[in-house]
């Protein structure tokens, strides 16, 4: 029953996908998966980052003694704090993490060539870049201008009998979610200007295009977790909570516009009418707004010792705790002490270059 | 771009609704077989799930050598690269999303990588 590729790709050989929703399953990229395998044995082995006094795979960051890294050690009145940092420690990260960076900033870069490829400047299309590339800008241009009386297949001649979601019905549901955004960043103490929300938004709405034409042919995300924290870790140094909205912002954005288009889809296959389907997921996600707060209000109240490492019901949030933690190291202490130049992870930065 | 997630539901409506209200013969129903199977997927999962969770990872190798540091860093799941692991729990295999949805052409670039990783 199980397939058995599939079976060294989650439980066996390459873990850190697993836990990263890393890049390797861009197609044509197969020869990065052999690099990227060889990379964590090569930087375990060889001591690279000092890894031999770490676990070889975990989600795990580390100080300078050995331990996990204390995040809440470095952080006043939810901002860094930089006397404390330098008393502290400086932040590593094991063998697996350091590639799985390293190989998250090339698909970042990889995944923009791959798309946009042509509006790439001259000295970036080497024949290397040629054979790597396959060429989709004229394929969105042309879906974006196109109508569906122009797709020859059988399912869209059907869809025809029912009436398209007119543009502006999108663009007034954005500008009423962004307008929420917007007003829930200045009524809570979140550090977060409105700049940032905007340029988060934008960023995700572009990467959302080419995320979603990979999942649509492969049915692999591309996660841009790493990307997110780093990004923000750069615009906003110092502001843990800031750079952990900016992240949900961004990331969000990407996975529902993704998850958003892939439902359309069904609904195109299923032939239900568009509008319908655009009635219907608004109705959903308000229901969900609402059950998914409460449930967490409900949770916060009467669930005893709720998150805590000892819970003895076993809710002990690793998902959330990993979200925070990271938040903390990329946004409190910053990408600028991580990756910049001078700093000790930069050949991991550098990676992106591959592309 | 034909969205393999999107026609995994579809071919699961379409089996389902075809024969509708009509009786099949020679086999059970379609409703009453996927019920069966929802019940038996339900029924199992409380093993690897809730009473014997060793099955959702089932780590041999490092049942053997439970202290070797270089055993753990090769062969363990939660720490290490995860060599040759074994598990009976589907909600492991499917952690990423079920596999057997993604199409068998984005699958087979990654056996030469983990072979290559393997003879290593």
């Amino acid at each position: 029953m199980v397939d058995r590729n599939e079976y060294y790709r989650c439980n066996g050989i390459l873990p850190l996908d697993c836990y990263a929703h890393s890049l390797l399953f861009v197609p044509a990229n197969s020869i990065i998966v052999i690099l990227d395998n060889s990379r964590v044995i090569n930087v375990s082995v060889t001591n690279t980052f000092f890894s031999k006094f770490m676990p070889i795979s975990t989600f795990e960051v580390f100080d300078n003694t050995g331990m996990p890294y204390n995040a809440s050690a470095i952080i006043t009145n939810g901002e860094f704090d930089e006397s404390k940092y330098l008393a502290y420690s400086p932040v590593f990260l094991p063998a697996a993490r350091v590639v799985t960076i390293g190989g998250q900033f090339a698909a970042f870069t990889a995944i923009i060539v791959h798309t946009f490829r042509e509006f790439a400047p001259f000295s970036l299309r080497s024949p290397l870049l040629m054979t790597l590339a396959v060429w989709y800008r004229r394929d969105i241009v042309r879906r974006f201008r196109g109508h569906l009386k122009d797709e020859p297949d059988v399912h869209s001649r059907l869809m025809q009998a029912y009436a398209e979601v007119p543009g502006w019905w999108y663009g007034l549901l954005g500008s009423i979610a962004l307008i929420l955004l917007i007003s829930a960043i200045e009524v809570f103490p979140t550090k977060f200007p409105i700049w940032a929300a905007l340029v988060a938004f934008g960023v995700g709405t572009i990467f959302s295009i080419p995320i979603a034409m990979i999942t649509a042919i492969t049915n692999q995300q591309i996660g841009l977790n790493v990307m997110a924290e780093v990004m923000g870790g750069y615009l906003l140094p110092g502001r843990p909570v800031a750079n952990m909205i900016f992240k949900a912002v961004l990331f969000v954005t990407v996975m529902q516009a993704v998850a958003f288009s892939g439902q359309l889809k069904l609904g195109h296959y299923m032939k239900i009418p568009p509008r319908t389907m655009f009635a219907v997921q608004c109705v959903a996600v308000f229901v969900l707004c609402v059950v998914a707060t409460g449930t967490q209000q409900w949770m916060f109240a009467n669930v005893i010792d709720y998150c805590s490492a000892d819970q003895p019901s076993g809710f002990i949030c690793p998902d959330t705790f990993t979200f925070a933690t990271s938040s903390l190291i990329w946004g409190g202490i910053g990408s600028q002490r991580t990756f910049s130049p001078g700093a000790m992870y930069v050949p991991s930065f550098s990676s992106h270059l591959l592309f | 771009m034909i969205w393999p997630g999107a026609l995994v539901n579809c071919a699961l409506f379409n089996t389902l609704h075809k024969n509708y209200g009509k009786r099949d013969r020679k086999h059970i129903s379609r409703q009453k077989f996927f019920g069966i199977v929802l019940l038996c997927s339900f029924t199992w999962y409380w093993l690897p799930g809730y009473l014997f969770t060793a099955l959702s990872m089932f780590n041999w190798i490092c049942w053997i050598a439970p202290t070797d540091p270089t055993v753990n860093a090769l062969f363990g799941t939660s720490s290490g690269l995860g060599l040759g692991i074994l598990t009976f729990d589907w909600s492991m295999v499917s952690f990423l999303g079920s596999p057997l949805v993604t199409p068998v052409g984005y699958h087979l670039p990654q056996l030469p990588g983990s072979l290559t990783l393997l003879s290593i």
